[in-house]
């Protein structure tokens, strides 16, 4: 049976970028997902919260990665997606689904809500029917943050999505944002901006586009319209499924499969063997078969409780695949639905090299390496540093493959 | 499908591991197209939660599903949402909840028989020529009498059906064909004999019927159980010698793979573990050491179309990784999602022009790269996703066992 270099179990940020960093330097790696990770909630934002903070307190995953290392997978990453903008500690601004503005990490560039602060009339682009937006909400929130600029709300209907309206179905975003991307939906939204752009010539110098669902940085046809265009276009992030992230995880995917990694999809790992401090080999169930692969390393991205790779029954907490040891909190919950939650820490300790450990400090298995949202300690909806995390500590593991 | 009683139970399992997010039916090909189809995730997981306390959907619009299995590749959670929604219009169908007209039941009849397509032409044209104007039927029609003229049924029935006897000496090994290469491409199945039997194996070929997924698209529930019945009375003697079966069309082992172990009867329970795609057959000859290597080289770059139904097997795509081997051969992966034609979901009068929308990222992805000379050829496993592919990017499009052919020599 043929040994793999490297098995990457789990496709979300941690996994593809881990997959991706062990492909790029040669290795044959596989990467098994049982499906979209949660990619498709985040509109592609890496945020890495107060990095340094974090990295002080003991046992936070940002602890085992150096600020350089920080860096390095952030060059590494802008390489990778020259479309992504940001400053290392520097926050910029985003808009929320709701209008609201919040400081953010790296983003695609068409999301940084940047030319706003300049703006002195902003235009609000409100697709008919686009799921989860509610343009009068929206536009007032912007008024209130913007109050240097006039807000107007300008409507945007598309023969191709005619027979949704009348039947007063509405719209997923990704489903805009497919059609923006073809070469009739690009064509068609040159002519309705240039008509803005037209009706307001006189206002050039400061006028935005606020335009919901669009998903520009990633598709050629629209980053070249919006170039030739003279008036800058900001996309607010999105209720899921967010159409950036599905490209997101879709350009990592054909990334990872462009440098010869093979990407196996619908596979559910559900067993591994061990040996003496050491995997071998994963198992997933394929219809009636064993699917056995073996590989010199694996690298376990199977996204914590919410991934699906740790899974919390009525009495048992565990790690599905290894059965490596958890850290789990006493106290599951707190008070104050958005305050800290302690159950948000479950999930695997390592060491610095990101090997899951036993309770006694040792390490539980030589060629495993963990990353993501399957580690210990820290809580991304306060730390704000989920992609971050999943950005540097899957790096790191795609170069201990 | 057998085991109502746990079956619930799981369903409302599978049920309860659905976290609502929407990714499905984001990637669903059909619903970004058709908003008469309110999608994987309404049409699964949501409205079964209303099936199982009696509500019922109307199945016209489950109907619209073309069972691509795209949004079981992307949920998160394993929820079985196409099988939600085959059962629930299975049971549509048979209670008689939808009714249709005559025109469109004999319309099921001939695309659900794939296998009668061959003989389509003459005999049945009359009632069928609403569905022949279309453009993509043409070229498959083309194709089938083509080919029936240069290799006529009765030859190929020669060639394949008669070869079941078992001599224990050599390597065994079942062929399960496929309708599309039965009757639609025989010299694609006689490569793929050629190829299994340069590596040693006795290549046995009953006369097996449709695998009965084309019956299943087209709401013929009890026909495809029948089939399925027929084909499993044919493998029983060889799933209980051990002799493995092949197919090599996506398609067709999928559902050897997923739906027959769900018909019981005889050879249901060993049909799933038995079969391999062709591919995933000869890499487990080569992980074993038995595959015969010596590959001619290539200096061809190819771009890959990974079907849907292969996607769905878990099993990855083990024709890259045999591709591979070729020295020199170079091949690329197209990752532009679903070609829309789906069995034969895009060629239903209704669905033709969905099909092509549907298809067209993938159209375009392939004439871009061949006009950019990113690649000279394209490849794909499944017999209609070859048709649809050169229909609607005019892209000349082979079968990958075509690659081993030249490789070994033997074309
Ligand atoms: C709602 C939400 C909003 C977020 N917003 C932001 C944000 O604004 N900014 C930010 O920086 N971060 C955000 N994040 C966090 C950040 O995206 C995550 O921390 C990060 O993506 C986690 O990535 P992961 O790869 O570890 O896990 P996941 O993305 O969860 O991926 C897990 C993968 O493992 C697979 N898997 C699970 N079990 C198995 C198995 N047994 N076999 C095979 N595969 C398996 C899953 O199918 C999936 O592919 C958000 C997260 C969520 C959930
Ligand atoms: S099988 Fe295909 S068409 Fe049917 S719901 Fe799933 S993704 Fe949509
Ligand atoms: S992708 Fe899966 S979990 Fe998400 S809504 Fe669809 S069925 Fe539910």
């Amino acid at each position: 049976m043929i040994v793999w270099d490297g098995i990457i179990i789990g496709g979300g940020l941690a996994g593809l970028v881990a997959g991706i960093t062990a492909a790029e330097r040669g290795k044959q790696v596989m990467l098994v997902a049982e499906g979209i990770g949660s990619l498709s909630f985040t509109s592609g934002v890496i945020d890495f919260g107060d990095f340094n903070a974090l990295r002080d307190r003991q046992d936070h995953p940002f602890s085992h990665i150096s600020e350089d290392q920080a860096l390095q997978s952030v060059s590494k990453w802008q390489e990778l997606c020259p479309f992504y903008t940001g400053s290392w500690a520097k926050g910029q601004p985003i808009l929320t689904p709701l209008g609201e503005i919040r400081p953010a990490g790296y983003v695609p560039y068409s999301l940084s809500a940047q030319p706003l602060e300049a703006a002195r009339e902003i235009v609000l682009i409100a697709p008919q029917g686009l799921k989860d937006f509610f343009p009068g909400l929206f536009a007032s929130n912007l008024a209130l943050n913007f109050p240097q600029a006039i807000v107007t709300i300008k409507p945007l209907q598309v023969d191709r999505f005619a027979q949704h309206y009348s039947l007063g179905k509405s719209i997923l975003p990704s489903d805009y944002a497919k059609y923006w991307a073809s070469v009739e939906g690009t064509d068609y939204l040159r002519e309705f901006l240039m008509g803005i752009i037209g009706e307001l010539a006189g206002m050039k110098e400061g006028l935005v586009l606020v335009f919901p669902g669009l998903s520009a940085s990633f598709e050629p046809l629209l980053r070249d319209l919006l170039k030739s265009l003279t008036v800058s276009i900001v996309e607010p992030t999105i209720f899921p499924p967010s159409p950036v992230g599905m490209n997101l995880y879709q350009f990592l995917r054909k990334k990872f499969k462009d440098l010869g990694g093979e990407f196996l999809t619908n596979g559910k790992v559900e067993a591994a063997v061990i040996e003496e401090g050491y995997c071998p080999s994963i198992s997933l169930q394929s219809h009636g078969k064993t699917l056995e692969l073996k590989a010199k390393s694996f690298v376990l991205a199977t996204g914590g409780i919410f991934g699906g790779g740790i899974q919390v029954g009525p009495r048992t907490i565990r790690e599905g695949i290894f059965d490596c040891p958890l850290f789990i909190p006493e106290q599951w919950t707190s008070d104050g639905f958005l305050g800290p939650q302690p159950y948000t820490q479950t999930g695997i300790e390592v060491d610095a090299e990101l090997h899951p450990l036993r309770s006694d400090g040792e390490i539980y298995l030589h060629n495993v390496y963990v990353c993501g949202r399957m580690l210990a300690h820290w809580d991304p909806w306060t730390d704000h540093c989920g992609g971050g995390v999943a950005l540097t500590t899957g790096h790191r593991a795609g170069t201990m493959i | 499908m057998n085991g109502k009683s746990e079956g619930a139970v799981y369903r409302a399992e599978k049920l309860d591991a659905c976290i609502k997010c929407s990714a499905c039916t984001a990637e669903c090909p059909v619903a970004r197209i058709n908003p008469l189809f309110p999608g994987p995730k309404a049409a699964g997981p949501d409205a079964e939660r209303l099936r199982l306390e009696g509500i019922y959907f109307d199945a016209k619009a489950l109907a619209l599903c073309s069972n691509c299995k795209t949004c079981e590749i992307t949920c998160p959670s394993s929820v079985n949402i196409t099988e939600l929604i085959m059962e629930a219009r299975r049971k549509a169908i048979l209670s008689g909840a939808n009714k249709k007209s005559k025109r469109y039941r004999l319309r099921a009849l001939v695309l659900g028989r794939a296998e009668y397509l061959g003989i389509l032409g003459t005999v049945l044209a009359p009632v069928t020529n609403f569905v022949l104007r279309k453009k993509a039927v043409r070229v498959l029609m083309e194709k089938a009498i083509g080919i029936g003229r240069n290799a006529p049924l009765p030859d190929y029935h020669r060639r394949f059906a008669l070869n079941t006897h078992t001599d224990a000496k050599t390597k065994q090994v079942v062929y399960f064909p496929g309708c599309y290469s039965a009757y639609n491409d025989a010299v694609t199945a006689r490569a793929v004999v050629k190829v299994l039997e340069h590596n040693g194996f006795s290549v046995l070929t009953p006369s097996f019927h449709c695998c009965g997924v084309p019956l299943q698209s087209n709401d013929q529930f009890s026909q495809a159980e029948a089939n399925a019945l027929y084909n499993l009375r044919l493998l029983v003697p060889y799933l209980e010698q051990g002799i493995p079966v092949v197919a090599s069309c996506p398609s067709c082992t999928l559902s050897l793979k997923q739906e027959y172990p769900h018909y019981g009867g005889p050879g249901a329970e060993l049909i799933a573990a038995r079969t391999y795609d062709l591919f995933e057959f000869l890499w487990h000859l080569y992980e074993n050491g038995e595959l015969r290597l010596g590959f001619r080289p290539s200096s061809q770059i190819v771009a890959y179309h990974a079907p849907c139904h292969l996607k769905a097997q878990s099993i990855g795509t083990p024709v890259v990784r045999l591709l591979r081997l070729i020295p020199g051969l170079q091949v690329k992966d197209l990752d532009s999602g679903c070609c829309g034609l789906s069995g034969s979901y895009g060629f239903k009068e209704e669905n033709y022009a969905l099909g092509m929308e549907i298809g067209k990222p993938l159209f375009g992805k392939i004439k871009s790269g061949l006009e950019k000379a990113d690649f000279s050829e394209v490849i794909t496993e499944c017999g209609t996703c070859n048709i649809q592919i050169a229909h609607g990017s005019r892209a000349k499009v082979q079968h990958p066992v075509w690659y081993f052919m030249k490789a070994y020599g033997l074309a």
